[in-house]
């Protein structure tokens, strides 16, 4: 179950990277996916982290390893109301 | 392949008894560390002068203990007094040494062990092969042109090559498991909570387990006994009495609901793989089959939850100094700093409800039998490997049948299964949250019967 709320919360760049994904059927991206490195980029200024240009395709690929995770992982049907006690052991 | 000590428990009764002393045994296990290790890399530190002075006191101790004179391995992230703990990677060898041991390496040494070294892994637990950047890979005794697993391959691979009866390992997503498969030895995984981990360097907090490596059961049953227990260093290793588990071996698999893991457990490897379950199942006469719901949505959710929490404990070393990491961790752990919070959080979240599904199962069972990895240890180097006629990752894949259970902190162990000359597999046997003596139980009788037992 993906709640209604949590959409507000992704940012546009993030959005048009998921419509972009999404409209391509699952299709494999170009390794210089533009969104995806856009967004890498701010995020990696707001974090002070130094991306030099050939980490760009490795980063980049683990980026979208992390996005077919959690494709992989929403959807889920949630039987109990999260647990802020219990959620984060196992 | 030669095999050198013995079991643990031989070896402690023999130093109790007086037929052997203890530095006598420390000396040869140090001995054959440096006639064999060169070849296989399973030591990045051998305590030399440590070991046989401990070793000599021990010679006027007068109650040595239930492991006495036991010489044992230590996965490079257990602190060890007066040695720096490295974590397989160079940034830490700057750290100042540890002032106190980690709680499981002094709990061992109360009983008598010997730490005698600390063993190879990939760097900061991160992997699956143990092919360390900074200090070679760890090959396995089986075949030295193949891994002997990760994270913990050091120290599986020096029990499997009979360098030491025990070793401490760690276990996040499988990381004791996949290499004791992979190498032929026992390695178990209790409860989460169970054993505690101060002193050891975190991968993801929220699934690090400490495990350890044995080549047998009754020696699995007493490390646990020695190491388990409530530990006010450790804030998740649970304010409950130790259970020991020695005296419940004999009780074999009497009594005990088992099943086989189907759906999930029963694709997406080799064909050897599930050939392990099934004699493992035969042994036992076991015809029931579970399927375990939503176990590749554990293995997804677990992969993204380690990725962010360990990203997030090393984002201010990737800063500092990003050239000295190996460079597929920085990346990867770079663009887990990226990952939004929702996907974490419904990884999270997910976690909560794969766990009631998973206690569920165990109403029915009180243990599951699945395969520990889809295949036998790759090639050095190898990145992928057929499963049903598709090229497949190695690492993740090897992840499959180990990581929907630390997912949600249930005891695990991999038992080895004898190949006769085909490298070694290792059958998984899995029981609820604290319910680790009937994994015990099951493995005794498995070993019991013949069909599993350090090759």
């Amino acid at each position: 179950m993906e709640l209604a709320s949590d959409r507000r919360l992704i940012y546009p760049i993030w959005l048009s990277v998921r419509i972009r994904i999404r409209q391509q059927g699952g299709k494999e991206l170009s390794e210089t996916e533009p969104e995806i490195e856009d967004l890498i980029a701010s995020v990696a200024r707001a974090l002070d982290l130094d991306i030099r240009e050939h980490q760009k395709p490795g980063i980049v690929a683990n980026f979208r390893n992390f996005l077919n995770l959690y494709h992989a992982v929403e959807g889920f049907e949630e039987p109990v109301a999260p647990d802020p006690l219990g959620i984060y052991a196992p | 392949m030669t095999l050198g000590p013995a079991e643990a428990l031989s070896v402690a009764a023999a130093v109790r008894a007086g037929v052997r002393s203890a530095t006598d045994v420390v000396t040869d296990a140090l001995a054959a560390i440096e006639a064999r290790d060169g070849n296989l890399g399973c030591f990045v530190s051998v305590f030399r002068e440590d070991a046989c002075r401990q070793a000599a006191e021990m010679e006027t101790t007068r109650y040595p203990g239930l492991l006495a004179g036991v010489p044992f391995a230590v996965k490079d992230l257990f602190d060890v007094a007066g040695r720096i703990t490295r974590a397989g990677s160079v940034i830490r060898r700057d750290y100042p040494p540890a002032r106190e041991d980690a709680t499981a390496v002094g709990r061992l040494r109360q009983a008598g062990a010997v730490p005698l070294g600390s063993t190879n892994m990939d760097e900061f637990a991160f992997g699956f092969t143990t092919e360390n950047p900074h200090y070679g890979p760890t090959r396995n005794p089986w075949d030295r042109a193949r891994i002997a697993g990760g994270s913990s391959g050091g120290s599986a691979a020096a029990v499997a090559d009979g360098l030491v009866p025990i070793a401490l390992g760690t276990d996040t997503n499988g990381s004791v498991r996949v290499p004791a498969a992979l190498c032929g030895v026992y390695g178990f995984k209790p409860t989460y909570g169970r054993i505690s981990r101060a002193g050891t360097a975190p991968l993801a907090w929220s699934f690090d387990h400490v495990g350890f490596f044995a080549r047998s059961t009754r020696d699995i049953a007493a490390v646990f006994d020695v190491l388990q227990g409530a530990d006010p260093r450790d804030p998740v290793c649970i304010e409950q009495a130790a259970i020991p588990v020695s005296a419940s071996l004999e009780r074999g698999a009497e009594g005990l609901r088992i099943a086989i893991a189907g759906g999930h457990f029963s694709i997406g490897g080799r064909a050897s793989a599930f050939a392990a379950v099934d004699r493992a199942s035969a042994a036992l006469n076991v015809r029931r089959a579970v399927d375990v719901p939503e176990a590749g949505r554990a293995v997804a959710a677990s992969l993204l939850i380690t990725s962010s929490e360990a990203a997030s404990l090393h984002v201010s070393e990737i800063r500092a100094r990003p050239d000295d990491f190996d460079p597929h961790t920085r990346d990867r752990w770079i663009a887990a700093t990226m990952i939004p919070s929702i996907w974490y959080h419904a990884a999270q979240r997910f976690r909560r409800a794969f766990r009631e599904k998973i206690l569920k199962l165990f109403e029915d069972i009180d243990v599951l039998v699945t395969p520990t990895t889809p295949f036998e240890a790759p090639l050095l180097g190898q990145g992928s490997i057929e499963i049903d006629g598709s090229e497949v990752p190695v690492r993740p894949t090897l992840a499959r049948f180990v990581a929907p259970f630390s997912f949600v902190g249930c005891p695990a162990l991999s038992a080895p299964v004898r190949t006769g000359d085909a490298m070694p597999l290792g059958v998984q046997i899995v029981a609820a949250p604290h319910n680790d003596t009937a994994v015990l139980r099951v493995a005794h009788a498995l070993e019991e019967t013949g069909e599993i037992g350090s090759v």
